[in-house]
């Protein structure tokens, strides 16, 4: 019986997850074992990559180096595990799935089995592959059967850990939108999601310079890391690693318990903890539907890291490149209008925001030109810090006038390109009432936006190159401002002529 | 006035709405009745212009809602069956929002919002999100929402389903008060009795068409039928169905 329930629970969780998040549009996996086996693959061949590392290392330092790797790889599989088990289960509190099945005649027990299952089996098994073939290739290459088994506690461990942290996750994330401190909390995790990769890269880096950097002893009391290095030496690393597989169970014991809390209690726990103080109608000078817009942004932390993401990184490879050549640089201006575009980007974002309340706009006096504008002006109030950023940058590092110049490209080309994306995305929502999701626009069309808009901007900002080049950087400057507003110019024409309602 | 001119509706072979003619005039509230699929929902969609009929042509005070939904969706108040809101705003940050898109002003806004408010008994509920709301709030919600602007065209489907009695009671009393006020009032019902009590006009769908409309009286009387239920059931030609079907359940 549990089984099937966790089967029923799991499919529906993930697709859950999946149209809510557009992973993968709304296709299910036909099985969910195979699934978990493409998961099983991907993660074994990251595993030994990462692994085969140790090979470079000479024969004597080999220990010290897998205890390094395996330590990194415990750590993104707890991250990971506790990722994925905590989107699955939020799903299922947040959309009341078990709901259906408590009034059921099901035992409380193979409910409580079943969300197990429903961890371990879908996702958290899979895991386990992040560590154990990296631990038997690290352990042969090592020569130390300590490494192995030490590795295999260790994956253990840690998705004993990530599991209790996916509960715990799991089942506070529902009130992510309602409590400001753990929407920063999700916000910050989701940052962390998003730049990922920069994990792997830095591991990568890692793997080069372990001949160099002798293991710390502080290192083998660190968890992951010393249960490898318990495994491989003994020591006072067995103490800590004691502590730590206590820690994973208390961890565990308390999430799982947390989380059936909030399943259990379900409605009215949720109900009773959302404490309200008065109400009032927003007033003043920023128009409701752009404060509707940041409201919803700063209560989906998801979508805000995404947005955050996409609107930082170009504005931190422009002050990096500040740092290097300064704004009167003869690339600066290219860099700033470049990197400006692609900045308003980022207003796609808040069509998907709209989520299930999109279909109450198709019954407003709502025109699609309209709405446009105003995820545009959202987008460009939201790149108004930034913009004051790269100003305070500029400023700093190449004087008033030049950086004056500069940053004007910035906010032409940034702004411009906001009102660009924002009109083909008010352009491409559906005519029939629909809830948007990253998935509403087809993956097709998104490519083809993202080439164009690259095109465009990249093929401006060679041209601004060319010119700083040849001519000079105020040349550039002024040509960027003057492109800038151009651009400017057709995207607000653009949207005036949208003007078919939703 | 709101006006249908021979309009109709496929999806694929079904006709969900076919060539219905029909004028819902101000002054007096009118109930849409009618069998799950006979046509109900598509017939208000078409009057904010959600649903573009295949033929025929809809009014709304003069305006056409497949040309102009948007002029349309001014003139109309329109609650839908299912409620839709955002689900991470407060009721009362969604009524800010509406304000703006209605362009009601500030001070009239927030007068507004009190008096329904009180009305409705949505006091605590205001500063909770509206995916914590329950179905009954949620709706109230979503009938304040269609209330705000004060519009000439009331079009609310399924209104009563979830609410309480009192706040039942308060809208039937809304609706009459803008009946009385010469506005257009429409709404749709599986309760018979809530028709009989609320609506002066009663037209009843099946299928796709117009079944009978007139005043419940008038109804009873030309159907000799003693009450509405019975009216409804034999303009719709289920009574037969409806005896045949209970007679199998206690045969079973």
């Amino acid at each position: 019986m549990w089984l099937t329930l966790a089967r029923v629970l799991a499919k529906e969780a993930q697709y859950r997850a999946r149209r809510r998040y557009g992973r993968r549009a709304y296709r299910l996996a036909r099985s969910m074992l195979l699934s978990s086996l493409l998961s099983i693959f991907m993660f074994t061949a990251i595993s030994l990559g990462l692994s085969s590392a140790v090979a470079a290392v000479p024969a004597e330092a080999r220990v010290e180096a897998s205890i390094w790797v395996l330590g990194v790889l415990g750590v993104f599989e707890m991250f990971i595990g506790g990722f994925t088990m905590a989107s699955t289960l939020q799903v299922l509190l947040a959309d009341r799935l078990l709901d259906f099945i408590t009034p059921l005649p099901v035992r409380e027990s193979d409910v409580r089995k079943a969300l197990l299952a429903l961890v371990v089996i879908w996702g958290g098994v899979a895991m386990l592959f992040l560590v154990v073939p990296g631990a038997a290739l690290a352990g042969y290459l090592a020569g130390s059967i300590g490494v192995f088994a030490g590795g295999v506690a260790e994956a253990a461990f840690c998705l004993l850990m990530a599991a209790g942290l996916g509960y715990l996750a799991g089942s506070v994330s529902p009130k992510a939108t309602r409590r400001p401190l753990i929407r920063a909390a999700s916000t910050l995790v989701w940052l962390l999601v998003f730049f990922s990769g920069f994990m792997f890269n830095f591991v990568s880096r890692l793997a080069e310079r372990l001949e160099l950097e002798p293991l710390g002893p502080l290192l083998q009391l660190t968890p992951p890391f010393c249960i490898v290095a318990a495994g491989a030496s003994g020591g006072y690393a067995a103490l800590s690693s004691a502590c730590w597989m206590l820690a994973s169970l208390l961890v565990f014991k308390a999430g799982a318990r947390r989380f059936w809390r909030a399943v259990a209690a379900g409605e009215a726990l949720l109900a009773a903890e959302a404490k309200v103080s008065g109400w009032r109608l927003w007033r003043g000078l920023l128009p409701a539907s752009l404060r509707k817009d940041l409201t919803l942004l700063s209560r989906t932390p998801r979508v805000l890291a995404s947005t955050i993401g996409y609107m930082a990184f170009p504005a931190l490879y422009i002050m990096m490149s500040l740092t290097e050549a300064g704004a009167a640089s003869r690339f600066m201006a290219a860099i700033l209008f470049f990197f400006g575009g692609l900045t308003g980007l980022s207003a796609q974002y808040l069509y998907s925001l709209e989520g299930e309340g999109a279909k109450l706009l198709y019954h407003l006096p709502v025109r699609r030109g309209g709405l446009a504008f105003r995820k545009a002006c959202t987008t460009m109030l939201l790149l108004a810090p930034l913009s004051l950023m790269v100003l305070a940058a500029i400023g700093y590092f190449s004087g008033a006038a030049a950086g004056l110049l500069a940053f004007l490209s910035y906010m032409l080309s940034s702004s411009s390109s906001a009102l660009l994306t924002s009109y083909l995305a008010a352009k491409e929502m559906p005519d029939e009432p629909t809830a948007w999701t990253p998935q509403t626009i087809s993956a097709a069309t998104r490519v083809v936006v993202m080439i164009g808009m690259l095109v465009l901007y990249g093929g401006l900002a060679a041209a601004l190159a060319a010119i700083g080049f040849f001519i000079s950087w105020l040349a550039a400057s002024a040509t960027a401002a003057l492109a800038g507003l151009l651009l400017l110019a057709i995207g607000v024409k653009a949207i005036k002529g949208l003007s078919t309602p939703l | 006035m709101l006006k249908y001119i021979d309009v109709t509706k496929r999806y694929g072979d079904v006709a969900a709405v076919n060539g219905v003619s029909l004028e819902v005039e101000g002054g007096r509230v009118t109930a849409l009745l009618g069998p799950n699929g006979s046509g109900k929902s598509t017939l208000m969609k078409m009057a904010i212009g959600v649903v573009k009929p295949d033929s025929g042509m809809v009014e709304v005070d003069g305006v056409n809602p497949a040309e102009d939904p948007c002029e349309a969706r001014r003139l109309i108040g329109y609650s839908p069956e299912d409620v839709v809101l955002y689900e991470s705003l407060t009721p009362a940050e969604v009524f800010s929002f509406l304000g703006e898109v209605y362009e009601v002003p500030g001070s009239e806004l927030e007068r507004r919002v009190r008096r329904y408010v009180r009305l409705f008994k949505l006091g605590e509920e205001m500063g909770k999100l509206c995916g914590e709301l329950s179905r009954g709030n949620r709706r109230k919600v979503s009938l304040v929402s269609a209330l705000l602007h004060e519009p000439r065209i009331l079009v609310l489907d399924e209104p009563f389903t979830g609410l309480d009695p009192k706040s039942a009671r308060v809208l039937k009393e809304l609706m009459r008060k803008m009946a009385y006020e010469g506005r257009v009032v429409l709404f749709s019902t599986h309760i018979l009795e809530l028709a009989e009590a609320v609506a002066e006009r009663v037209v009843i769908m099946h299928r796709g068409r117009v079944a009978a409309e007139g005043e419940p009286s008038e109804l009873r009387e030309e159907l000799k039928a003693s009450d509405l239920e019975d009216v409804f059931m034999r303009a719709t030609g289920l009574s037969e169905e409806l005896e045949e079907l209970v007679k199998s359940l206690w045969g079973e």
